[in-house]
């Protein structure tokens, strides 16, 4: 019975992974500015929601709101731990195999730029869903809000934005 | 109008609001605004879809490497198998037949092979054209050798004939008549030919006269 569960939450986590893995990386390649700390925080949460399965007494209803809401706190803690570290490059010269990334550097500081003028809650309902690619109802099931709080969240950032966006032109 | 930014928009609900903002220019104007903000937020550079297209080229590249090799495999699966059939018929064969497979030719080999000849290559002739040359040879040893040969019986009424020495030639595609005619041109010869009996006789000169 115990190795049924175990191979019944396995086939549950790899159709997760299949189906969100993708869209969790861009949720967190956003949120934190780098594909390499975005794989290790999507692999941590679903180690995390392995061994939480594993570990058994624990019934979790919805494993797509899980998986976002863990991935989320993660995001924020890298980010916590980050934020204390400064990285220290041995050398000026660009690193030859390192990937183009210019162009999503640039986007990434482009877009955090616009999401630090708005309030965080409100961010993040922009953040799932361009990022996340979660509809407004997932979005209010994520964050414990109702469906209406989620709509109106991501339309007062949209119009902040917009009018951050012009009065830096104006500027 | 947030529902209209929404991932599955609900088809009633965006003809409605398409209809409204095209009549209410206020409207239409929020929603270009929200439209070109939400342009600005939408990821265009994602490192997620590279990695994504290249773990799938990847993929792809694999997948076509490994269906090459698995009709490679196939291919000398089937060579290995039918390798294996023709050798066990062969084998069964041998088994079932094994003088056939010998390597000294036998008696029905041998008739087979003259069977197949074809008759235009036969080295000898199927009509006999013997010819005899006697010189200066008995009459006895003449008719002796034309009676074992015609199956005749010779009867001898004179025995000073077969002393009697001649030059003839034989052809044995004559007939047996035609050879007596040809005798009995000699002088004093006189053969006489009875069913399978030829009576020999040799006239004097006193009764050819």
């Amino acid at each position: 019975m115990k190795l049924f569960s175990i191979h019944h939450n396995l086939d549950r986590i790899e159709k997760l992974m299949v189906a969100e893995r993708q869209k969790m990386l861009q949720y967190a390649c956003y949120r934190l500015g780098n594909i390499d700390d975005a794989e290790d925080v999507v692999q941590d949460v679903f180690v995390k929601l392995y061994q939480r399965l594993h570990g058994g007494n624990v019934e979790i209803r919805n494993m797509t709101v899980y998986l976002y809401r863990t991935l989320a706190n993660a995001c924020v803690s890298n980010l916590r731990d980050n934020r204390h570290t400064t990285i220290v490059s041995i050398d000026n010269q660009p690193d030859p195999i390192a990937p183009e990334t210019d162009d999503f550097e640039q986007e990434y500081r482009r877009i955090n730029s616009l999401l630090n003028i708005i309030p965080d809650e409100q961010a993040e309902v922009i953040r799932l869903r361009f990022y996340g690619d979660k509809s407004f109802q997932e979005i209010a099931d994520i964050l414990n809000i109702p469906l209406t709080t989620a709509k109106s969240r991501f339309t007062y950032g949209m119009e902040k934005i917009k009018r951050g966006m012009c009065a830096s032109l104006s500027v | 109008m947030a529902d209209l930014f929404d991932k599955n928009v609900d088809p009633q609900i965006k003809a409605e609001c398409e209809e409204h903002i095209s009549q209410c220019t206020e409207c239409r104007e929020y929603y270009e605004d929200l439209f070109t903000t939400a342009e600005v937020l939408r990821p265009k550079h994602s490192p997620v879809n590279k990695n994504n297209a290249l773990l799938s080229t990847e993929e792809s590249l694999q997948s076509k490497n490994f269906q090459f090799r698995k009709i490679a495999a196939i291919f000398v699966g089937v060579m290995l198998l039918s390798g294996i059939a023709l050798a066990a018929i062969q084998v069964i064969r041998f088994v079932n037949n094994p003088e056939v497979f010998s390597p000294s030719p036998s008696k029905d080999m041998q008739l087979v092979y003259h069977h197949s000849m074809p008759t235009d290559t036969l080295d000898t002739d199927t009509i006999p054209t013997e010819v005899v040359r006697y010189n200066e040879a008995t009459l006895e040893q003449i008719l002796t050798d034309m009676a074992g040969y015609y199956t005749l019986r010779l009867n001898w009424q004179n025995n000073e004939a077969k002393t009697v020495r001649l030059f003839y030639v034989w052809d044995k595609s004559q007939t047996v008549i035609e050879s007596v005619e040809m005798l009995n041109m000699f002088e004093r010869i006189h053969l006489e030919l009875t069913d399978s009996v030829l009576t020999v006789d040799l006239q004097t000169n006193k009764s050819h006269q």
